[in-house]
């Protein structure tokens, strides 16, 4: 079998929403477990004293980079087939801001706040409903702004793609980025520790 | 145990650098393609006829605008200038397999004739795309059932609707219907891509503007 099953046909609709579900409760749990459903900590990073979402993040990332990565050299996965959203550089640049200023402003992103909403936290259920808000009016505005929405299209971008250089380049720069991220954040934790808690080197 | 988890995360840190050096060594796999073919399993489906879509349908596609596909235009850049389908690209069969689509997208091509789409067609199969049609009859096709459909004046009434839905997207497409009686051809201006032919009813029903742009399906999180 070559992944991804869906795609293949390996499963049908049904199924994969199944599997999306069990999947979905999975990546609930677990950044829960790391403590994502908390304001505090989330909006921790933002003052550099535990940076432990910036750490989950890059290793999310540098672990499904190299999986995807070997499970294609490997010949279990069509790389070709995965989906990625396409880029439209200005609108997701300003997206991304707006995103940043609601994540400072009430410590969650979309997806953290489902997770504290669901363990019972009330600013995760204000988030959330918030989140809602926003998404009608968003709706209820996208022919005003459905230019601006799909302006600098750039299609499907990758990084190795767009810096043409080799894929496996790639991969070995942004780990290499993710590694020294790594050490630079717990510098930081180190640092900033002492500044906002009165406490040395007790980052965990 | 604090020590043990730093090393831990050390560990760990080292070893993506290790599988980081090794991915600088390995060969591209995003070009590699790993796909076996069935050759019954092709052969059957070349035989089948369900990978080919009719002007008419493309046309109704087009308009809906539900869909998201590429529309691909094999015939030469020249023949491309002078006319095509709206929307649609001006590929090689080469291009199509330099993988510069996303094999999960939703494809139609089309040339003069169906050889060279099938050609197309069996190609992408062979790469493993999965939806891949070929439009019947191709541009001539188009220019013969969408820009300049034969209607026929002398009709039951279920026919009219149908052929009235015919004279609706020939009309969306800036085509002229050439009105037909008895085997008679009753218009015979020269084919020309005309806006509003004269001798049409008024349109009761509006069709929708074409998108540019097809927003495309979202699946990320």
């Amino acid at each position: 079998m070559i992944a991804p099953f869906y795609k293949f046909g390996y499963f049908g609709e049904e199924f994969s929403l199944i599997i999306a579900f069990l999947i979905g409760i999975a990546f609930g749990f677990f950044l829960e477990r790391a403590g994502f459903g908390s304001a505090d900590k989330l909006a921790a990073q933002f003052y550099f004293y535990d940076m432990r979402v910036f750490k989950v993040m890059f290793t999310a990332i540098i672990t499904a980079m190299l999986g995807v990565f070997f499970l294609g050299a490997f010949g279990l996965l069509d790389i070709n087939l995965i989906y990625f959203t396409p880029t439209f550089l200005i609108p997701q640049i300003v997206g991304g801001f707006i995103l940043g200023f609601g994540f400072i402003l009430g410590g969650y992103c979309p997806g953290t706040s489902v997770v504290s909403a669901s363990t019972g936290r009330i600013d995760g259920f204000l988030f959330l409903i918030g989140v809602f808000i926003g998404i009608f009016i968003y709706g209820e505005l996208y022919p005003l702004i459905s230019n601006f929405a799909n302006s600098t299209a750039m299609g499907k971008q990758t990084l190795h793609g767009f810096l043409h250089i080799p894929y496996g380049v790639a991969v070995f720069a942004v780990v290499l980025i993710a590694v020294a991220g790594f050490s630079g954040a717990t510098y930081l934790e180190k640092k900033f520790n002492s500044k906002f808690l009165g406490r040395g080197n007790e980052a965990e | 145990m604090k020590l043990n988890k730093m090393s831990t995360n050390k560990k760990l840190g080292l070893l993506a650098i290790l599988l980081g050096i090794i991915a600088l060594f390995t060969k591209d796999p995003a070009k590699t393609s790993f796909v076996k073919v069935d050759p019954k399993n092709l052969l059957f489906e070349s035989k089948n006829t369900t990978k080919f879509i009719t002007p008419f349908e493309l046309a109704e596609k087009i308009i809906k605008g539900t869909e998201s596909f590429l529309l691909v235009d094999l015939r030469s850049p020249t023949e491309y200038e002078k006319g095509t389908i709206p929307n649609a690209i001006n590929l090689t069969v080469g291009d199509l397999l330099e993988n510069v689509i996303g094999r999960n997208q939703q494809i139609v091509v089309f040339s003069d004739d169906d050889t060279k789409s099938l050609n197309a067609w069996l190609a992408l199969k062979a790469m493993n795309y999965k939806n891949v049609y070929v439009l019947k009859d191709g541009f001539d096709g188009w220019i013969n059932e969408i820009l300049h459909p034969k209607i026929p004046l002398d009709l039951k009434d279920v026919d009219k609707a149908k052929s009235e839905k015919i004279i609706q997207v020939s009309n969306y497409f800036g085509g002229s219907p050439i009105f037909v009686s008895e085997g008679k051809t009753i218009q015979t201006e020269k084919m020309e891509f005309k806006q509003t032919p004269t001798q049409l009813p008024k349109q009761s029903v509006a069709l929708p503007k074409p998108e540019a742009t097809k927003k495309p399906k979202r699946e990320g999180c």
